[in-house]
């Protein structure tokens, strides 16, 4: 209480800066109103409960609960850095989380636009009506079937190779066909789905942008480049930036799926490496202690995106 | 200041959250008078208590036909508690949140019965509170041997953590091979022994079994028959012999036990404790199984199929050989689909399965890993911290009734002639619970409050009449138990060493290397002679030298069974 | 300039025949699914291509239908998608909107407050703890109330308020207009296709989500859709990893599905939320229509 008063008396006695601050709060009461729902419902669901994170540190009992559980020195840690099947998992993640930036990231991107060039209406809203589709498809739906397109007995590539007088290849079991195989049929599943967003953001374009450039005989590919593309180009940013904060999720269930011991080398990520070692077996120390890892690692990569983004733009997170 | 707010507020409240399971609440096991308690069948105190089943998927219903018939025989009242115990986030949460009904068995991966009392979860279960309220239950431990000395809690010899289950239900071999009969007969080859159809309809016409064996040798003579020579006649060279899965071993484990190896188990090679993944024996396993792959007796596919896919291959009948329990032989309807039975389901089908005893092995071994590692005692039932002397005395007796006693064979089936029927004979087929009645739980409350435990007798409710016969006079005859089951040298029955942790924290290391080391050998990525020291050195160095270390202190499995 | 209906130049009709291989590829496992739902297990397996049933039998659908209490999963699905999806386009435009001025002071502390949140979670533990105080467990709001508020959701249309030109708001803001008025009357209209968007997300977010429902709900009467899917797809993994294989009777319920009753358990489960689509298309389609007519 004592603090308060001082504070506020403090708070009077201060620069200009800081009564224009005021002045400006209470002018927005409202927003800050309106942000009062949001920010008690964060608070509940994802604050309160965060103390629980602190099993990371510990050796979980149910009967002690998660502040009487003992410490453990960073135990978890040192396992999983002690593992060298737990570092391979690492590595793994982190080539098939940037080769699916590279690829699968910019794909619906270039769907939007090309979308957006054609100009029957019936044709474009079929053609994205199908597209989006396979995204509601579970991968272990999805994976049954890409494992009978591959298969080297029944499938329709080998069945085209061998028309071609070629060999049959056992694609899902090479250690050099299968991460090209998940990028291919990840795109597919998802690149129609991911288009939406970035429809949307087209959908608001000031048309009065493109007659401008008709009027300057603007070719397509130009009104592309310089219009269609730096409109959306705030939206690609923020989504980049929000999927490298994911850069250690690198499709668990697509993997889980899809892999077999012969490409582990290759196919072996974190979570399915974490899942085979028996985590729902009751290890929620561990499970917590690797979940803080990727996440840590998540946070620094948007940190570092956002502040190399801002240092040439104004489109950042904040 | 809104932060200091902020994280004041977030503590106080976090506090207030995880206050309620924060106690360690640990019972130091007080002397219990038994002779202060009432009487076996002294029920005149109205008890109420919450109970769980230990197969169930929540789906009972409030005062259903069985909660009804043993409240007023026990004088209690019911709570029921919805709980999918096949949901093992549920249950693990359950647990881990300390949020237990009065008596539980549902296993939460991973904690051992002493880590649940240690956690004060648990309480423990006198014996003298057995012998007198649960004589039934401890005259099994007794026929079970080495049973009254499982479970105990540490440092005592009359305080068990837990209460067991017999499991007469997977006696007997588990496995065994099949071989597509018509495609023998097809390519001229001898059956090893005399068969026997196994029933006259249901498709159980077209399969046969006898208890004679191929050599390893026999087996790769016909599977290569099988392979090349055209053994269903279509003209086409579309046919493999044996078509393994990816994600486990059944596959394998009558080919493992030919070479005397039981997957997962230990043994006694050239005098040292070795698991069956690093031994000199498995090697040559390997050796076996990649000449056939070299040899395109194995389908190639393999690699990329799981064993459900693999009973799809099979039922489209291009594959010769397969694995099969005595219940997918007698057709069982729970194992529909599978392979083998799924190529003999369609009327029309032509096809002909003939089982066979397992193959012998180049220095005569013969025979399948048992499904429990020493005795067929398992599972776990539990009693909650917080329930009383008086209420444990009712429980016991419940349970003993209920799963021991054979007379309270309406809390599964009802009774037979109202609600349910025998499939065949009287007394010597399934019992089928009538449509208009839940099979399980539900409006009746069949299996709501057993805990998953068999007699023989009750083997006999729950499997077919051709199951039975199958394991009488096959699969569990005595001298084929006796010769042919593979037990692990040592086990840690007791919980004496530490092994479960290790198990936490190495198995998905161990597994990983040994699961890439096996399919790399079979297709023959890896020179197994070249490449098989730096795999054992690879499995020591990552957590499997402290798991042998810890092995050896357990007990031999051969003294464990004669109750020593 | 001639409107383009008429001529169609060779980028166009290059990028036309490009759109139908692709539809085809992508409509692929759409189709197979759906001739296996019809198809009879005996005459057809998962194996192979199947583009074609020998017969339409819709013997797995009345299955599927028959099977436990997927009605009422039905309708819980319903219920959570609506007012779930109701609940995350409110708080999100509630919390988008106020972050979207870059003069709200603390504006990036409390962005932060936002992201935090996105990243630290106590874990599962915690998280059930909670709902079991607040009273939640067991009831549908346990499946809502988590999730209402979406930080990555609250980012896309905080960004998408900051590109709307803050001209016309400002005008507004001198007319006496309160920031409520300003946000439904001027803000939203305009944002359509993002709100869309969202919606969209948000509905397939919550028509899709099991794991609350797997670690929340107890009584079988509030269960969902997808947790019956699960069911019907991985009850084989139950039984293989118990000791299904051995016993029968009791826990023996886990059969293994036929194909075509898993095929038409994922048609059924797709079904409605595939069909809203169209419904909410012309958002993003008619503005691009305008862009392109003119082009």
């Amino acid at each position: 209480m004592k603090k308060n008063i001082t504070a506020n008396v403090a708070s009077v006695n201060l620069k200009d800066k800081r009564k224009s601050t005021w002045v400006q709060i209470k002018r927005m009461k409202l927003l800050y109103f309106m942000l009062l729902f949001p920010v008690i419902m964060m608070f509940i669901f994802n604050y309160l409960p965060m103390y629980g994170v602190i099993i990371a540190f510990k050796d979980f009992s149910p009967g002690l609960g998660i502040w009487g559980s003992p410490w453990n020195d960073f135990a978890h840690f040192e396992r999983m850095f002690s593992d060298f099947l737990f570092i391979r998992a690492l590595k793994n993640t982190i080539v098939i989380s940037f080769l699916k930036i590279f690829i699968a990231f910019p794909a619906p991107i270039i769907f939007a636009i090309l979308l957006n060039e054609i100009r029957s209406p019936k044709f474009l809203k079929v053609t994205q009506s199908i597209s989006y589709l396979p995204h509601f498809m579970s991968w272990v739906i999805l994976s049954a079937m890409i494992i009978e397109i591959f298969s080297p007995q029944r499938g329709i590539v080998n069945f085209i190779i061998t028309v071609f007088g070629g060999d049959p290849v056992n694609f899902l079991a090479s250690k050099v066909f299968f991460i090209p195989i998940l990028l291919i049929t990840d795109v597919w599943k998802e690149i129609g789905y991911g288009a939406i967003i970035y429809l949307a953001a087209i959908a608001s374009i000031d048309t009065e942008m493109y007659e401008a450039a008709d009027m300057d005989g603007a070719s397509r590919f130009r009104k592309m480049i310089h219009i269609t593309l730096p409109s959306i180009m705030p939206m690609v940013i923020i989504l980049f930036i929000l999927r490298l904060g994911g850069i250690l999720n690198a499709g668990f269930d697509q993997i889980l799926n899809l892999y077999n011991p012969l490409v582990y080398e290759v196919a072996d990520i974190i979570d399915t490496y974490v899942y085979r070692s028996g985590l729902e077996q009751f290890q929620f120390d561990y499970a917590t202690a690797v979940g803080l890892f990727k996440n840590v690692i998540g946070i620094i990569f948007i940190l570092g995106a956002n502040a190399i983004i801002r240092r040439r733009s104004e489109h950042g997170i904040w | 200041m809104m932060k200091r707010y902020v994280m004041g507020a977030l503590l106080s409240a976090t506090l207030v959250v995880a206050g309620c399971s924060s106690e360690a609440g640990k019972k130091e096991g007080a002397e219990v008078d038994v002779a202060q308690l009432p009487e076996a069948g002294d029920f005149s105190e109205k008890l109420t208590l919450n109970l769980s089943g230990s197969i169930t998927r929540g789906k009972v219903e409030d005062d259903n036909y069985v909660q009804k018939r043993l409240e007023e025989q026990f004088n209690i009242k019911i709570e029921n508690t919805k709980l999918d115990t096949w949901n093992a986030e549920q249950v693990n949460l359950m647990v881990a949140s300390g949020d237990l009904p009065d008596t539980f068995a549902f296993t939460a991966g991973g904690q051992t019965s002493q880590q649940l009392y240690d956690s004060g979860l648990t309480r423990t279960i006198p014996k003298e509170m057995l012998e007198k309220y649960a004589p039934r239950y401890m005259k099994m431990l007794e026929e079970n041997q080495p049973g009254p000395i499982l479970n105990l809690k540490k440092g005592t010899d009359n305080e068990y953590l837990q209460l067991v289950g017999q499991y007469s239900h997977v006696y007997g071999l588990p496995w065994g091979p099949t071989l597509r009969l018509d495609w023998l007969e097809n390519l001229g080859i001898e059956p090893p022994g005399e068969m026997t159809q196994v029933g006259p309809s249901g498709g159980r016409e077209k399969i046969f079994y006898t208890d004679a064996a191929y050599t390893l040798d026999e087996l790769e003579e016909i599977l290569t028959a099988f392979t090349f020579d055209d053994p269903d006649g279509n003209g086409k060279n579309d046919t493999y012999g044996i078509s393994p899965a990816n994600n486990n071993l059944n596959w394998a484990q009558s080919l493992l036990g030919a070479f005397g190896l039981g997957s997962g188990y230990n043994f006694l090679e050239d005098g040292e404790l070795v698991k069956t993944e690093i031994s000199q024996k498995y090697k040559e396993f390997l050796k076996t199984m990649a000449k056939w792959y070299d040899m395109g007796l194995i389908d190639p596919e393999f690699t990329t199929i799981d064993e459900k896919t693999s009973w799809e291959k099979y039922k489209q009948g291009n594959i010769g050989y397969y694995i099969a329990q005595p219940s997918y032989l007698a057709m069982d309807d729970w194992a529909k689909g599978r392979a083998p039975q799924n190529i003999v389901e369609n009327p029309q089908s032509t096809a002909k399965i003939l089982a066979t005893g397992p193959e012998i092995g180049p220095d005569g071994n013969q025979g399948v890993r048992a499904y429990l590692p020493v005795v067929n005692l398992a599972d776990s039932f539990y009693v909650s911290k917080d329930v009383t002397d008086e209420e444990l005395a009712r429980i016991l007796q419940i349970f003993d009734y209920i799963n021991h006693d054979n007379d309270a064979r309406w809390t599964l089936f009802g009774e037979v002639g109202e609600h349910s029927d025998w499939e065949g004979e009287p007394n010597k087929s399934a019992l089928k619970v009538r449509p208009e009645f839940a099979k399980e739980e539900g409006n009746s409350g069949f299996w709501a409050y057993n805990f998953r435990t068999y007699d023989k007798e009750r083997v006999q409710w729950i499997n077919s009449e051709y199951t039975l016969k199958l394991k009488n006079e096959f699969y569990a005859r005595d001298d084929i138990q006796e010769k042919m089951l593979i037990r692990p040298y040592k086990w840690d029955m007791l919980n004496e060493t530490d092994l479960k942790e290790l198990e936490n924290r190495y198995s998905g290391q161990l597994n990983t290397i040994v699961d890439e080391f096996r399919m790399k050998a079979i297709v023959g990525e890896v020179d197994i002679d070249k490449e098989w020291d730096k795999y054992v050195k690879n499995y020591l160095k990552n957590g499997g030298e402290q798991m042998i270390e810890e092995l050896d202190k357990a007990p031999i499995v051969e003294d464990l069974l004669k109750g020593e | 300039m001639k409107i383009g209906k008429k001529r169609v130049s060779l980028f166009e009709l290059g990028l036309m025949i490009s759109f139908i291989v692709f539809s085809i590829l992508v409509l692929y496992p759409f189709w197979q699914t759906l001739v296996l739902s019809f198809s009879d297990p005996n005459q057809i397996s998962g194996l192979g291509m199947n583009l074609w049933p020998e017969k339409w039998i819709p013997d797995a659908y009345q299955f599927v239908f028959g099977y436990g209490s997927i009605m009422q999963a039905y309708i819980n699905t319903i219920i959570r998608t609506v007012v779930g999806t109701f609940l995350i386009v409110s708080f999100t435009m509630l919390a988008a909107y106020p972050l979207s001025k870059r003069d709200l002071p603390y504006r990036n502390t409390i962005t932060i407050f936002f992201l935090i949140a996105m990243f630290f979670s106590g874990g599962i533990i915690p998280d059930y703890l909670l709902i079991k105080n607040l009273g939640l467990l067991n009831t549908r709001w346990a499946l809502i109330l988590p999730s209402a508020v979406n930080v990555f959701y609250i980012i896309i249309m905080r960004n998408y308020f900051m590109t709307i030109d803050k001209g016309i708001e400002e005008s507004a803001v001198m007319d006496g207009a309160n920031y409520f008025t300003v946000l439904t009357k001027i803000i939203l209209p305009l944002s359509k296709p993002v709100i869309a968007t969202i919606g969209l997300w948000a509905a397939v977010f919550h028509w899709n989500e099991w794991f609350h429902a797997l670690v929340y709900i107890q009584d079988e009467s509030k269960t969902v859709l997808q947790m019956i899917v699960r069911d019907m797809l991985t009850a084989m993994d139950l039984s293989q990893s118990a000791d299904g294989g051995a016993i029968g009777g009791a826990g023996a319920n886990e059969n293994l599905m036929q194909s075509n009753v898993r095929a038409a358990t994922v048609m059924i489960s797709i079904g409605p939320i595939i069909l809203i689509y169209p419904f909410i298309q012309k958002y993003f389609i008619k503005g691009i229509m305008i862009g392109s007519l003119k082009g």
